[in-house]
């Protein structure tokens, strides 16, 4: 490598650094304030680009026009911003960040679609800046002018925040804020609008940095996951609500992702996500973030144990269990398979709940450990033709090793930064299984994945999917009345209290993980060889956020609820998927709902019913003293 | 998007009882499982498609439909997923019962839906991908292509960078399957046409990630005379952005598969770059008799001119409707022994499918230009696809062992 290559890379890598810098400070003043991550930070940033495109275009050519339309773009998507900082987010501050995520998701799904219908599937090129248009020499290479606008605009940035942050009265308070907000409320402050602000800011900055872009890629429907996944990388690696950190953390990454661009482009992704690992483990709060007080806390998680099936709810499990063994009596192949596929979910479901419900963990990466049993499966099978029976034991073994790799990081965070570290080694998974082609045939997939001839037929194959996803599933809700599950009950509800009585909170997460990513394996190897074939995109991040979504619509305390879940949510999306053309818009909609009005799930919405009941059985019962007393709601303990 | 499938059953079942007009289709209709990417990053190549797909529909059940019986077709989103694709695949099969499915765009997905079809003998003709793979090495007893295979294009653009004045060629790809199949069989064509070829590098950009300021960066360090792309969507239009900007392709000559589809032109607009030798689709110059009643239909009936996804989707259409002509019947064995050797007719004339599952469509190669402000093909000239597969002997030795019984 000479001397001019080295300067071209490091100039390209400040440029990637400049763009991310001005995405990822405004989702990390957002979170330094109010506590909120945004996955759809990303869709602001598509939508500043595809907003700078029509303006541009609309506007006569001429460097100021360029300008005027960028700025308006950036305060449009600002003023979009405010619009649903004020209908959504409002509703969210005070809840648990996976909802704060799913929701968010929900709206990113929702933009994206669209965007799609307003601005159409095509890609989107602005023209060129006049004045702007051609490229200087640099040690005989050369180099775009219009870039420095980007690097002047990202240094700018830096100095006006710090301006606003040091030298206004509305930074202090922001400032307080991201210290502490009770306190800033009790000093009398509107804390309304100062969330509202920031977010319009966050906002306008994302719309900014895809505005500016326009010149130099299209704008593209696939920008917004592109762009949100780095951020989320950033403002972990630097540390949230550091704009220093975010601007140190947005050089790095840019760096690196130049050099991996020269020197390993098939592994480019990786290499972002290791870089942001190994800060963790040195820094768990990022590079130059401050430990910012507890997260908040679900009150609806503490004080309320999962209970046990009592008489009744065994018979009809078992009820349940004999419809099931039927099944192949009433159901056709097609009946068959989806009936598979949903136990399938449903274990996988299961499999994140039993961390993120009694454990309290919630990751945003249990996709990865689906995929490595699948991918185990697979390549067993292509390259070593050892088939089903093998795979059954080493699917879940590789992807319980993996969960303690994974997890050895996990349990070191909790909360907010186990969600973006979770979604990071997540995206890791799927990044090596996406681009390794030499081993796992990239998006090609691995086919011819069926199984042998005893478990061929698909009545066979519906009775192992039936015993190993029931025997999974009764198995994780044992070990949640085991001394595990206890333990890592009390280090949900107190982490204090459980050290002062002797649980070693760590082990016991650890275990648990791995406990996790053994049935989420196990899931995978059913599945790869119900379909035949593994995706890389069976470990994406829409199909970890399956698994949360189940877990959740069913009840994230409920020990029923990933299996309600899984079938109400294999329903809803099969159905939405087939009978409307915008099915994005729609499950994105859905999502928002459940986020914002179920957010106890199913179980939530059964309790409250019965509580209702029960206050007006009351009622009456005051009214006429026969009438027995307040029916008990205590759980039935075993 | 679906129809009410208890209509469609009534209709069905009081169609015999029905007086009909001899040109109208009342049989109970063939069913034709259709997947594609209609949502996801390759909708572009969707929109185009969807209408010239639903256009020979409308033609083939005016006309009489086909046995007498009118198409129905059952359209699935396969959002540019290859799992996805399977789940419809099997739906498709499983729960509508259709008789045949066709489609697909995206190669990952065409392969996996074909590795479905072959598992539950289902007929499937596929429509848009690219792979090699799909018909010859990889290929299926199952499953036909309408689409050129890379193989072909390649050998066709392989001729005229033979003839450029370069010794030095340097590749810009991406890393997918499809890709590599296209540099693959690009350095072989040339090494061959061309002996003494002094390959200056490879630069490979990861779909998704979009530096171009890198991607040139290592294309200038290479120092090539010549270069070679297979990029496609975005991450083309970035790197044609960054090296017009940086005056990069004044210097190099460049010969490229696809750029000159109108799906590909249409973004770049006034960015085009000029000289560049690629294959395309000259949809308004090509005025053959078949091809220009072709666009003045789908023109008259869309207001607005057919685009590479719909001359394939409606060429698909009416392959199926001859196919199924030909074999009398919708049962799978029938169509498959129907399908080898099959003539019909297209927007470009006869074509066939030959033994080995592959049709000969051909491609217009040439060069681009800028007209207007838009990019445009010229210098083109249409070539038969039968002169650039391989000889249908040696395809045959490529397929797996029973895929040509």
């Amino acid at each position: 490598m000479d001397a001019a290559q080295l300067v071209l890379m490091t100039l390209n890598g400040l440029v990637i650094a400049a763009n991310l810098f001005i995405v990822s400070a405004g989702k990390s003043i957002v979170y330094g304030v109010s506590r909120t991550s945004n996955f759809a930070h990303g869709s602001l940033y598509m939508l500043g680009a595809y907003l700078a495109y029509t303006l541009v275009t609309a506007f006569p050519q001429g460097t100021v026009w360029f300008f005027l339309a960028v700025a308006l773009s950036a305060g449009t998507v600002g003023l979009f911003g405010l619009a649903i900082e004020m209908t959504m987010f409002r509703r969210l501050y005070t809840a648990p960040h996976h909802l704060q995520l799913i929701a968010t998701f929900g709206l990113f799904m929702i933009i994206r679609d669209l965007t799609q219908v307003i601005w159409g599937p095509y890609e989107l090129f602005g023209p060129r800046v006049p004045g702007l248009a051609g490229a200087v020499k640099i040690m005989g290479r050369r180099f775009p002018e219009y870039n420095f606008l980007i690097l002047g605009t990202s240094v700018v940035l830096v100095l006006v925040l710090w301006l606003i942050f040091h030298k206004t009265l509305w930074g202090v308070k922001l400032r307080a804020a991201t210290q502490d907000r009770e306190m800033v409320a009790a000093l009398g402050v509107d804390q309304r609008w100062l969330f509202s602000g920031v977010f319009v800011m966050g906002a306008t900055l994302a719309g900014l940095a895809g505005a500016l872009q326009i010149p130099t890629q299209p704008a593209h429907l696939g920008m917004d996951l592109d762009i949100v996944i780095l951020a989320f990388a950033v403002i972990v690696i630097g540390g949230m609500g550091s704009i220093a950190g975010t601007f140190l953390a947005s050089i790095m990454v840019g760096l690196i992702t130049a050099l991996g661009a020269v020197a390993f482009s098939q592994f480019s992704l990786v290499l972002v996500f290791i870089m942001m690992a190994a800060v963790l483990v040195v820094r768990p709060n990022g590079l130059l973030g401050k430990h910012l007080g507890h997260d908040w806390k679900d009150p609806a998680g503490v004080g309320a144990p999962p209970r046990r099936a009592g008489r009744v709810a065994r018979l009809a499990w078992g009820a349940m269990l004999l419809i099931l063994a039927a099944a192949p009596l009433y159901a056709g192949n097609f009946g068959l398979s989806t009936i598979s596929e949903t136990l399938i979910y449903a274990l996988f479901a299961f499999s994140f709940w039993f961390m993120g419900g009694p454990g309290g963990m919630i990751s945003f990466g249990q996709a990865a450990f689906f995929a490595i049993g699948m991918y185990t499966a697979a390549l067993l099978l292509r390259d070593l033709g050892i088939g089903l029976g093998v795979a059954l034991v080493a699917g879940p073994l590789c992807a319980g090793l993996s969960a303690a790799v994974f997890g050895f990081f996990y349990i070191r965070v909790g909360g907010i930064r186990l969600a973006m570290l979770s979604l990071a080694f997540g995206q890791l998974v799927w990044a090596v299984l996406y681009q390794w082609y030499a081993v796992t045939n990239g998006d090609n997939g691995i086919l011819n994945v069926w199984p042998p001839a005893w478990a061929a037929n698909t009545v066979s194959y519906y009775y192992i999917t039936l015993v190993l996803c029931g025997g999974g599933i009764i198995s994780m809700r044992h070990i949640v009345f085991a001394p595990l599950g206890y333990g890592l009950r009390a280090a949900r509800d107190s982490i204090l209290r459980s050290e002062a009585v002797g649980i070693h909170i760590a082990l016991q997460r650890w275990i648990g993980f791995v406990v996790s990513g053994v049935f989420a394996g196990l899931a995978g190897v059913l599945m790869v060889y119900l379909k035949g074939s593994a995706f890389p995109a069976y470990a994406d991040v829409a199909s970890s956020f399956d698994a949360l979504v189940m877990a959740l619509l069913g009840g994230m305390q409920s020990l029923n609820g990933p299996l309600f879940g899984a079938v109400m949510y294999r329903a809803l999306k099969i159905y939405v998927q087939i009978e409307f053309v915008r099915w994005p818009t729609v499950m994105g909609v859905a999502l928002i709902l459940i986020a914002l009005f179920l957010p106890r799930g199913l179980e939530g919405a059964v309790d409250q019913i019965r509580a209702r009941l029960a206050r007006r059985r009351h009622l009456t019962a005051v009214q006429s003293p026969a009438s027995p007393a307040l029916p008990a709601l205590a759980p039935e303990r075993h | 998007m679906k129809k009410l499938s208890v209509r469609g059953i009534l209709a069905v079942a009081l169609a015999p009882f029905l007086i009909c007009a001899a040109a109208h289709a009342e049989g109970p209709p063939i069913k034709v499982g259709e997947i594609n990417s209609y949502t996801g990053p390759a909708a572009v190549f969707t929109v185009s498609y969807r209408k010239g797909f639903e256009m020979a529909v409308d033609e083939v059940n005016a006309a009489g439909g086909v046995l007498g019986r009118p198409l129905q077709v059952f359209f699935r989103d396969d959002t540019f997923s290859p799992a996805e694709g399977v789940r419809q695949a099997k739906e498709l099969i499983d729960n509508e019962k259709v008789d045949v499915l066709a489609g697909t765009f995206f190669s990952p997905v065409a392969l996996a839906v074909a590795n479905v079809v072959t598992q539950s003998k289902m007929f499937f003709l596929a429509a848009e991908p690219l792979t090699d793979k799909l018909t010859w090495q990889q290929g299926s007893r199952y499953v036909f292509r309408i689409r050129n295979p890379t193989y072909e294009l390649v050998n066709m653009i392989a001729g005229k960078a033979a003839e450029l004045p370069c010794k030095r060629w340097a590749i810009l790809s991406s890393p997918d399957d499809a890709s590599r199949d296209t540099v693959e069989n690009f350095k072989n064509f040339l090494n061959k046409l061309k002996p003494g070829v002094d390959w200056a590098g490879t630069e490979i950009v990861p779909i998704g990630q979009v530096n171009p300021g890198s991607v040139l960066d290592g294309l200038e360090q290479m120092k090539p005379e010549c270069v070679f792309n297979t990029l496609f969507g975005a991450n083309l239009f970035a790197v044609v952005r960054e090296g017009n900007t940086r005056g990069f392709w004044q210097d190099v000559k460049v010969v490229s598969t696809l750029a000159g589809e109108p799906e590909y032109l249409d973004p770049l607009k006034g960015d085009t770059p000029v000289g560049w030798w690629v294959t395309g689709y000259a949809w308004s110059d090509d005025n053959r008799p078949d091809h220009k009643r072709f666009r003045d239909a789908f023109e008259a009936r869309y207001n607005d001119y057919p685009r590479m996804g719909a001359l394939i989707a409606y060429t698909t259409v009416k392959a199926l409707a001859a196919g199924i002509a030909k074999a009398g019947s919708t049962d799978t064995e029938k169509l498959i022994a129907a399908f080898k050797g099959l003539q019909f007719d297209s927007p470009v004339g006869r074509l066939t499918i030959r033994d080995d599952h592959q049709s000969t469509l051909g491609s217009w190669i040439g060069e681009l230009a800028l007209k207007d402000g838009k990019g445009v093909l010229v210098n083109w000239k249409y070539l038969d696809g039968a002169d650039y597969l391989p000889p249908v002997a040696e395809a045959l030795t490529w397929r797996p062992a029973g895929s040509n019984d």
